[in-house]
């Protein structure tokens, strides 16, 4: 082997590394969208309650079906994403359950600034998510 | 001085199987017709270059379902990673120059 052969392999071997890589970027969908729609559903919980309360808790469901559809379809598995998804997951839900107990017990129910503030800090986490797993290699 | 060429490894240096490892090493798990696809090969190559690596401790197959459709996916061991990364340290030797007069 001659060094334009070696190089011609290395150069199709990065190609194939960067196919790969392209197709294993979904998950920056999938945290990206989760971020959106949950920060809609915290800022529509500040503003419902009672059984209104089920119409973001839907947004949130669908979206999870959704996530768990279109991950199953993906042919590629980035090394570690699971592990980097849950933790943007266990920060989203703990941020989410601190958000409804200030509502609850500050008394801050239908306070515009509070459910935007509250709404952008549990979405938070998903976009940080989505930026990691961008830069994933 | 030895000749970089002496550090290739014999498994990986075949055309199809340095593709079939330089797509798994980018990814966790890949699946087998992706892979097939990448590397524009038929399912029963692939199979056999699959096998090859599998004996060699490269590379692991892990067979699933999604619904009632079976599914294969490939995956590299450590092994192979560190395989890989000496071929591919080999390789840039050779395309430096190195061991050259």
């Amino acid at each position: 082997m001659d060094r334009d052969e070696a190089a011609a392999v290395l150069r199709a071997a990065e190609a194939h590394r960067e196919t790969v890589r392209a197709a294993g970027r979904w998950p920056v969908t999938v945290l990206l969208a989760l971020g959106g729609v949950l920060f809609a559903t915290e800022f529509t919980t500040a503003f419902t309650s009672g059984a209104w309360t089920f119409l973001p808790a839907a947004w949130a469901a669908i979206c999870a079906a959704w996530v768990g559809w279109y991950a199953s379809r993906q042919s590629v598995r980035p090394r570690g994403y699971l592990r980097r998804y849950s933790v943007s997951l266990v920060a989203g839900m703990l941020l989410h359950v601190g958000y409804v107990l200030v509502l609850v017990l500050a008394g801050w129910h239908g306070e515009p600034l509070v459910a935007l503030v509250g709404a952008a800090a549990v979405a938070a986490p998903f976009f940080v998510g989505a930026h990691v797993e961008s830069r994933a290699a | 001085m030895s000749h970089p060429r002496h550090d290739l490894d014999e498994i990986i240096h075949s055309p199809v199987r340095m593709s079939v490892v330089a797509v798994l090493s980018a990814a966790g798990e890949v699946e087998f017709a992706f892979v097939r696809d990448a590397v524009e090969v038929t399912d029963p190559t692939l199979s056999k270059h699959v096998t090859t690596l599998e004996k060699a401790g490269y590379v692991e197959v892990v067979k699933g379902y999604l619904g009632k459709r079976p599914r294969t996916w490939l995956k590299l061991t450590p092994e192979g990673h560190a395989a890989f990364a000496r071929h591919l340290a080999a390789l840039k030797a050779i395309a430096d120059g190195a061991g050259m007069p």
